[in-house]
C-alpha cells in the first residue's frame, strides 16, 4: 500500500514501540485500578460503604454466647446486631412497633440443624429493656394459628415457628420448614437458650387481673403507647371477652398513683369528647368514682379509676353487658386494692 | 550555504521563542490547575452566597432606659418621649447614619393604624437629623407590593419630607444570615443591603393585635427584615419572634400606641378594630417595650410566650418596670 | 512498525478502552460490571470539560484535573488528541475511510481540502465558554464597585504604564486610541453600578451540548447500550428505556453518517474540543510541515488527510491532527514532524474575524440571562424537575452538569432519565427522575449516581449523608421531593376500592404514607330488605347479591337508620344470603322487614411530608398505571431552601 515504506527508520520503528509500550502501561494501571471498588460498588454488595469517621457499628455479640447450642446444631452466618437506629435494615417498616414499645437491641444469627441439610433456622433476640415491653410486642403480634409452646407461660408455636418472652427478651425462632422436627429443634433451642440466660423472675401483673369468667383465652395483650389513638395513654394491657355472644374488650393500666390514674383518666374523657363523645353518665351515679359512660361513634366506652387503675371497657356495643363486665372488673381491682 | 544558514537561524529563533511561549502556557496551565484543584466537590449548599451578620446598633455602656408618654399627637409624645431620655442625642450623634426600620406591610391608608404612622416617621426623621444625623433611610420588606406599600402608607412622603431616603427591597439586597442558637434563621435571606452603610438602628412599629402571635409590636415588626419564603414562619411564629429579637440589637425601639389595633390583626380593615389607647413609648429594650404595649392591647405580658421567652435568650427584660420607666402623663 | 500504525493501534486502544468503559457501567462487583473501573477516565481527559466547570465554579473537579495533561501534551505534540485518543474521531475517522475507500486519489484529494467553514467549530467554542464566563465577566464588569480599589490600582497602573512608555518615546499613542481607552474607563466604572452581584449575568456550563465526549458517552449509554440490553448479550437485569433518545439517535447517526460524504464532518466542522486544542496547539514544539517548498503537486499527501489542513501547501497547524497520513503518503518523503515550521509556510491562528468572534461571544454570554427569563430559577421553578439525591441546588448544578449521562446509566433501577425542556432549555439532556419508567423507584440505599459523575454536579454523598444518620442526624436525610396524593385517581379515595399499595411500600421508617380506616355504603339499585335473620346470618329478600363479590373481608353489614349498630364483617355471600365472621356475631341480629346496607371498609393514604424522602417508590408501584394517584414532585427538596414546604422536618 505504501510502496515507500519499505524503509522505515529505526527511529520510527522504536518511537512506535515505545507508544505501545506507554499504551500497554495505560491498559495496565487502568486494570490495576479495577481492584479499589467504587464506594458505590462497596454500598451495593454490603450494605456498608465508605464510613470514615463515622460511629462505628454496634458490636456483634456474638449469639453463641447468649445461645448455647445444642447437638447437632451449628451456626450459618455469623451474629448480627441492631440497634435501634438500624432495626429498621433488619425488619423494615416493622421497627416502629419495636421502637415504640421500648426496644433496645436486637440479636439474630441464622443456624443449621446438622440433621438434615435444608433445615435452618433464624433466631431473633429483642432486648426490650423490661418483661412488660416484651410482653407487649411479643402480645400484640400473637398469630392466630398459635398453639401453646410449652417454654414457660408466655410461648406459643406456630407451623414453623416459635415464639417466646424470657425476662426482657421477645425471642422469635424462625424454622426453614413447618414439619415437628424443625419445632422439636427450635424448642431444644429455646430451652437451651432460657437455661443459660439468667433473668429476673419478674411476671407482669396485670393480666391476672382481669376476672377469669368469659375471658377468651390467650386474649390478653398490652399496648405500649397511643392506645386507642389517646398519646398519653400507654401500657395499657387489653383483654377480650366473650359473654354470652356479646364481645366485649376491656382494659387496664397500672398508674402508678391514684392521682396520677384520675389524671390520664379526665384526659381520655376528654380525648374522645373532642371526637364527638357524649357523656351519657346516669345523673343519679354521678358519684366521684362510678364509671363515666361515654357513647362514641355508636359504640359505648366505660371508664374508672380505682386507686392507681385505669380501666374500662373500649368499644362496647352492648351497654348493659359492658357495664355487667365493668362491674366486675372494678370488684376484682377493689379487692386486689384492699389486699393490698 | 548562506542562504540556508540563515534559514537555520530564523527556524532556530522561531523554535527558541515558540518553546518559551510554550512554556510559559504550560506554567500558567499547570498553575491555574494547581490553584484550582478541588479534591473534594462541592458541599451540601454549595451555591449559597457567604452569609453575613447583623451589628450590634445598640449604644455601649448604656444602662437600658424606656419612657412613656400619654398623649394624642405623636409629633409632641415622641419629642416628649426623646427628652425624657435625655434627648435624642443621647443616641444619635454627629455624622450617624441612621436606618428607620418601619412598618409599611400593607397598603393601608395612616387612618386604619396597620403601618407605621408617616407623621411618626416624619418627626423621628426629622429629630435624628437634629442630632446631627448624616443620613436617614427608611425601609421595610412589605408583603405587598413595596412601591405601593410605602406609596399608599404615606411614608415615602413623609420620610422624603424631612429628608430621608427611602430604599425599597429588591431581591440581590438579602443576603443568607445564620444566628447562633437559633432553630429557624438558619441560612436565611435577611434584606442586608441597608444595613451595610448605617451605624444606628431604630425600630417604629404601631401597637397591633395579630392572629397567630398574639401582638404584633416591636419585635414582630423585625419580620419584616426576612426575606425568601418567610410565610413558612407562621408555623411556628413565637420562635421565629424569639430569633428576630435575638437577631436584632437596636438603638431604640419607638411603639406607637396612640391607637392600637385590637381586633382582625395584623391587617384590621375596619375603624371598629381600633381604640385610641393614647400613649408613645421609646426604650432601648424591645423586650420591655413589648411587654409594656401588652397591656394596651389589654393583654397580659406573660401570654405572649415570645416575650419570655425572647428574655430567656437575653434579648431584653420583660419587667419593664425594673427600667423604671419616666412616665408623663396626658399632657 | 510505522507511527500510522502505532496511532491506529492507539486508536483502536481507546476506543476499546472507551466501549469497555461503557459496558462496565453497571452496578455490581462482576468483571464485567462497574467494581473500580475509572469510567470516567476519557471525560476527564477531556479539557473542555475542565475548563468549563473552571469558568462556572472556579475550581477543578478531583479527576478533571486529568484534563490538564491532555492540556500540556497539547501545548508541546499539537492535537494528538483528535488523532489519537477521540473515540468519536476514531468511529469518524473509520467511517470516513469506508466513504472514500473505492474513489480515486484525486477524488479522496478534493474531499479533504480545507473549506473556510471549519472556522464554524471555532464560532461553537467561543459561544460555549462565552455562556460559561459571564459569571466573571460580572465579577470583572462590577470590579470598580465591588473592588474599587483594585480597580483605580489597575487604572493608575495603565496610566503609569503609558507614561512612561510616552515620556521614554518607546511607544507613541494614537490620539484616537488614547481617546478609547479613556472611554472604555469610563464606561466600566460607571457600567458596574448598574449591574448588581446576583442578577442578569450568571454561569452555565453548556459545553456538554457538543462536546464530543459526552456526546459519545451519552449516545452509548442511552442509546447503543440500551439495544444491546434488549438482545440476549444484555448487560442489565431488564431492558432499559430512556424518553428522548430519539433526539440523542438523530444527533449520533448524523455526525456518523456525514463522514460517508465529508470525512470527519463532526471534527472539522462541530467539535468545540478540536477547537480548544486548535487554539492551544498554537505553540506546538513539533509540527507536521514540508522539508521543502517545491514538490511535486501530487497531492497524495492529502488522500487521507483527516484534518484537511492541506499539507502540501501552506498547512494550517491548527486544523492538523497529527494522523500522519501525510507523512506516510508522500513518496519522497517530503513531509516531516519536526520543531521548524514547514519550508512552504504555515498558519497557525484560526479564521476567526473579530466580528465574528464578538458576535459569537455576545450571543453566548447573553443566552442565559436571556433563556432565565423564564424564570426556572426563581419563582417559576418546575416542580416536576425531580432531580437525582445529592444533586447540587438547581442554579449550581448547572454550572456542572455535561450531560454525558453516566448517572442515567449506572442507576440500577434505570429511574435517572434525560431531561427534556423540564429544566428549560439549559437543562437539556440533564438527569431528571421519571418514576414512571424503571424497575423500582429511586432505591433507598442507593448511592450510585453521585459516586460516578464525574464533574460532581450530583455531589459523592455516603449512604450515612442520604439516610441523615450518624454524622448526618442532624441535616436530617436528603428529600428529592414529595409525593403527593392524588385524591381524584386514588382507588380508595375516588372509587371506593380497597387498595393501600403505596403505603405498604413506602421504604422509609417510620412510614412516611399512613392509612385511615373509613367505611364507604356499597350502592345498590334497591334497598337491601332483611327477610329471615340469626346471629351469625342474614337472609335478604330478592336475589338482590352478586355471588362472593362480598366475601374478600372488606366488606361489612350494618342496619341502616341504627345509630349505634356497629357494621360486622361479611365472610361469605350468595345471591341473598350474607354470612357473618365469628368473632364478631350480632348480638341482636336486625329484625325482619328491617333495612342493612353493605359498607366496604377503606384505608384511604395519607402522606406524611416530614418523612416523605420523594423516592418515588409509591408512584411507581401505584396501581393507577397511566398517570399515578400518588406522584412525587420536588416541594420540600432538601438542595433548595426555597423549595422548603414546612418548618419542621
Amino acid at each position: 500500500m505504501y510502496p515507500d515504506n519499505s524503509k522505515i527508520s529505526t527511529r520510527e520503528t522504536f518511537l512506535s514501540l515505545a507508544i505501545l509500550l506507554v499504551l500497554t502501561s495505560i491498559g495496565a494501571v487502568i486494570f490495576l485500578n479495577q481492584f479499589q471498588f467504587n464506594p458505590a460498588v462497596v454500598q451495593s454488595l454490603t450494605g456498608q460503604a465508605d464510613t470514615i469517621g463515622q460511629r462505628s457499628p454496634p458490636v456483634n455479640r456474638p449469639v453463641d454466647a447468649l445461645i448455647h447450642l445444642p447437638q447437632n446444631v451449628s451456626p450459618l452466618t455469623p451474629p448480627e446486631a441492631f440497634t435501634p437506629d438500624n432495626l429498621s435494615d433488619k425488619i423494615n417498616g416493622k421497627a416502629e412497633l419495636y421502637l415504640s414499645a421500648g426496644f433496645k437491641r436486637l440479636d439474630s444469627q441464622r443456624f443449621k440443624d446438622d440433621r438434615a441439610t435444608d433445615r435452618w433456622m433464624e433466631i431473633f433476640i429483642y432486648d426490650m429493656a423490661m418483661h412488660a415491653n416484651a410482653f407487649a410486642v411479643y402480645s400484640i403480634q400473637q398469630r392466630d394459628d398459635a398453639s401453646p409452646g410449652d417454654i414457660g407461660r408466655l410461648s406459643y408455636t406456630t407451623e414453623n415457628a416459635l415464639y417466646l418472652v424470657h425476662g426482657p427478651y421477645y425471642i422469635e425462632f424462625i424454622a426453614s420448614e413447618a414439619t415437628v422436627e424443625a419445632i422439636q429443634t427450635l424448642k431444644i433451642l429455646a430451652e437451651t437458650f432460657i437455661r443459660n440466660t439468667p433473668v429476673q423472675s419478674k411476671t407482669v401483673a396485670e393480666p391476672q387481673l382481669f376476672p377469669e369468667s368469659g375471658l377468651v383465652p390467650d386474649s390478653v395483650a398490652m399496648i405500649p403507647a397511643d392506645a386507642f389513638g389517646y398519646s398519653k395513654l400507654d401500657r395499657v394491657f387489653i383483654a377480650q371477652y366473650n359473654l354470652d355472644g356479646t364481645g366485649l374488650t376491656a382494659f387496664l393500666s397500672d398508674r402508678k398513683s391514684a392521682e396520677a390514674a384520675r389524671r390520664v383518666a379526665a384526659g381520655y374523657y376528654a380525648f374522645l369528647g373532642e371526637f364527638g363523645g357524649k357523656n351519657i353518665t346516669p345523673e343519679d351515679s354521678m358519684k366521684a368514682r362510678s364509671p363515666r359512660i361515654v357513647e362514641i361513634l355508636g359504640t359505648y366506652e366505660i371508664i374508672f379509676t380505682l386507686g392507681p387503675y385505669l380501666a374500662g371497657i373500649h368499644e362496647a356495643s352492648d351497654m348493659n353487658r359492658a357495664l355487667q363486665l365493668a362491674g366486675r372488673l372494678e370488684k376484682r381491682l377493689q379487692d386486689i386494692h384492699n389486699g393490698r | 550555504m548562506e542562504d540556508s544558514n540563515r534559514k537555520y537561524n530564523e527556524n532556530r529563533r522561531d523554535f527558541l521563542t515558540r518553546a518559551a511561549r510554550a512554556g510559559l502556557s504550560m506554567a500558567a496551565a499547570c498553575s491555574l490547575g494547581y490553584w484550582f484543584f478541588d479534591p473534594k466537590g462541592p458541599g451540601r449548599s454549595s451555591s449559597i452566597k457567604t452569609g453575613v451578620s447583623l451589628a450590634d446598633f445598640s449604644i455601649p455602656g448604656q444602662k437600658p432606659k424606656m419612657s412613656i408618654v400619654h398623649g394624642e399627637d405623636r409629633t409632641e409624645t415622641i419629642r416628649r418621649a426623646m427628652q425624657a431620655l435625655g434627648g435624642i442625642e443621647g443616641f444619635i450623634h454627629k455624622g450617624d447614619r441612621v436606618l428607620l426600620k418601619v412598618n409599611a406591610a400593607f397598603a393601608s391608608p395612616p387612618a386604619l393604624s396597620a403601618t407605621t404612622h408617616p407623621q411618626l416617621v416624619s418627626e423621628v426623621t426629622r429629630l435624628c437629623f437634629k442630632a446631627g444625623a448624616a443620613k436617614v433611610i427608611v425601609t421595610d420588606n412589605p408583603i405587598n407590593d413595596p412601591a405601593s406599600c410605602f406609596q399608599l402608607t404615606g411614608i415615602a412622603r413623609a420620610a422624603r419630607a424631612a429628608g430621608g431616603t427611602v430604599v425599597l427591597p429588591a431581591e440581590h439586597f438579602f443576603r443568607p444570615i445564620t444566628i447562633s442558637g437559633a432553630r429557624l434563621i438558619r441560612e436565611w435571606p435577611v434584606l442586608f443591603e441597608p444595613f451595610k452603610e448605617v451605624n444606628r438602628l431604630i425600630g417604629i412599629a404601631p401597637v397591633k393585635d395579630h392572629h397567630r402571635s398574639g401582638a404584633s409590636m416591636t419585635m414582630k415588626n423585625w419580620y419584616g427584615l426576612l426575606g425568601g419564603r418567610r410565610n413558612i414562619f407562621h408555623q411556628d411564629i413565637n420562635t421565629i419572634i424569639t430569633e428576630l429579637a435575638m437577631m436584632v440589637k437596636p438603638t431604640l425601639v419607638i411603639l406607637d400606641g396612640t391607637t392600637s389595633m385590637m381586633s382582625n390583626g395584623p391587617t384590621g380593615g375596619s375603624l371598629s378594630d381600633l381604640k385610641t389607647t393614647k400613649t408613645m413609648i421609646v426604650s432601648t429594650d424591645q423586650v420591655a417595650a413589648d411587654a409594656f404595649g401588652a397591656s394596651l392591647l389589654d393583654k397580659d405580658a406573660g401570654s405572649l410566650p415570645y416575650i419570655a421567652a425572647a428574655e430567656a435568650k437575653g434579648a431584653g427584660t420583660a419587667d419593664y418596670r425594673s427600667l423604671n420607666p419616666v412616665i408623663i402623663s396626658e399632657l | 512498525m510505522t507511527i500510522v500504525t502505532a496511532r491506529r493501534i492507539s486508536q483502536i486502544f481507546f476506543l476499546i478502552v472507551f466501549l469497555w468503559f461503557c459496558v462496565v457501567t453497571t452496578l455490581g462487583d462482576a468483571w464485567w460490571q462497574l467494581r473500580g473501573w475509572s469510567v470516567n477516565w476519557i471525560i476527564e481527559l477531556d479539557p473542555l470539560v475542565g475548563l468549563g466547570t473552571l469558568l462556572t465554579t472556579h475550581t477543578i473537579y478531583s479527576g478533571l484535573l486529568w484534563g490538564l495533561a491532555t492540556v500540556v501534551l497539547t501545548i508541546v505534540l499539537g492535537r494528538f488528541f483528535c488523532g489519537w485518543i477521540c473515540p468519536f474521531g476514531a468511529i469518524h475517522q473509520f467511517v470516513g475511510f469506508v466513504g472514500r475507500r473505492k474513489k480515486t486519489s484525486l477524488e479522496k484529494a478534493k474531499v479533504n481540502r480545507y473549506s473556510r467553514w471549519q472556522v464554524v467549530k471555532y464560532w461553537i467554542l467561543i459561544f460555549l465558554l462565552a455562556v460559561a464566563v459571564s459569571d466573571l465577566l460580572l465579577y470583572l464588569i462590577r470590579l470598580p464597585r465591588g473592588e474599587p480599589r483594585v480597580f483605580l490600582g489597575l487604572i493608575a497602573a495603565g496610566l503609569a504604564v503609558a507614561l512612561i512608555l510616552t515620556v521614554s518615546g518607546t511607544y507613541k499613542f494614537s490620539r484616537r486610541f488614547l481617546f478609547a481607552l479613556l472611554l472604555g474607563a469610563c464606561f466600566w466604572a460607571v457600567a458596574g453600578f448598574f449591574l448588581n452581584d446576583r442578577q442578569l449575568l450568571s454561569a452555565s456550563l453548556q459545553v456538554g451540548l457538543l462536546d464530543p465526549i459526552p456526546l459519545v458517552y451519552r449516545s452509548v449509554n442511552l442509546l447503543i447500550l440500551p439495544l444491546v440490553d434488549e438482545t440476549t448479550l444484555r448487560l442489565t437485569a431488564r431492558p432499559r428505556y430512556y424518553e428522548g433518545s430519539g433526539l440523542i439517535a438523530i444527533i449520533f447517526l448524523t455526525a456518523i453518517f456525514l463522514n460517508l460524504k465529508f470525512p470527519r464532518f463532526y471534527c472539522r466542522f462541530v467539535c468545540p474540543l478540536g477547537a480548544l486544542f486548535a487554539v492551544i496547539s498554537r505553540y506546538a514544539l513539533w509540527r507536521i510541515g514540508k522539508t521543502e517548498a517545491e514538490c511535486t503537486d501530487c497531492h497524495l499527501c492529502e488522500r487521507n488527510c483527516e484534518g484537511a489542513c492541506a499539507p502540501s501547501s501552506t498547512i494550517r497547524i491548527n486544523e492538523c491532527v497529527l494522523c500522519m497520513n501525510c507523512r506516510s503518503e508522500c513518496h519522497h518523503h517530503l513531509i516531516g514532524y519536526r520543531t521548524s515550521p514547514s519550508a512552504a509556510g504555515e498558519t497557525v491562528s484560526p479564521d476567526v474575524s473579530r466580528r465574528q468572534f464578538v458576535v459569537a461571544a455576545v450571543s453566548g454570554v447573553a443566552a442565559i440571562p436571556v433563556l432565565r427569563l423564564n424564570g426556572y430559577l426563581a419563582a417559576n421553578w418546575n416542580p416536576q424537575l425531580v432531580r437525582p439525591p445529592g444533586a447540587l441546588d438547581e442554579e449550581a448544578f448547572l454550572t456542572r452538569c455535561i450531560k454525558c449521562g453516566q448517572c442515567m446509566r449506572i442507576c440500577p433501577t434505570n429511574v435517572i432519565h434525560l431531561a427534556g425542556l423540564e429544566g428549560g432549555l439549559e437543562g437539556l439532556w440533564t438527569p431528571v427522575l421519571n418514576f414512571r419508567i424503571g424497575t423500582s423507584g429511586c432505591q433507598h440505599k442507593c448511592i450510585a449516581c453521585g459516586n460516578i459523575c464525574p464533574t460532581a454536579a450530583i455531589r459523592p454523598i455516603t449512604l450515612d449523608e442520604r439516610l441523615g444518620k450518624n454524622h448526618f442526624t442532624s441535616t436530617g436525610p436528603i428529600r428529592i421531593g414529595t409525593a403527593f396524593v392524588d385524591r381524584g385517581r386514588c382507588l380508595p379515595w375516588a372509587m371506593d376500592t380497597p387498595c393501600i399499595v403505596c403505603q405498604e411500600n413506602c421504604p422509609v421508617s417510620p412510614k412516611a404514607i399512613v392509612t385511615r380506616e373509613v367505611f364507604s355504603p356499597v350502592r345498590f339499585g334497591k334497598r337491601l330488605v332483611v327477610q329471615r335473620s340469626d346471629s351469625r346470618q342474614i337472609e335478604l329478600e330478592g336475589n338482590m347479591l352478586e355471588p362472593d363479590r362480598f366475601a374478600t373481608g372488606d366488606f361489612f353489614c350494618k342496619i341502616t337508620g341504627k345509630v349505634f349498630s356497629h357494621p360486622r364483617r361479611i365472610v361469605q355471600n350468595t345471591d341473598r344470603r350474607l354470612a357473618f365472621s365469628a368473632d364478631r356475631p350480632w348480638d341482636m341480629p336486625p329484625e325482619p322487614g328491617s333495612r342493612v346496607e353493605i359498607q366496604i371498609r377503606l384505608q384511604r393514604p395519607y402522606v406524611k411530608p416530614e418523612y416523605c424522602i420523594g423516592c418515588g417508590v409509591c408512584e411507581h408501584e401505584c396501581p393507577v398505571r397511566g398517570r399515578r394517584a400518588i406522584r412525587v414532585t420536588a416541594e420540600n427538596e432538601t438542595r433548595n431552601q426555597q423549595h422548603k414546604m414546612l418548618l419542621r422536618t
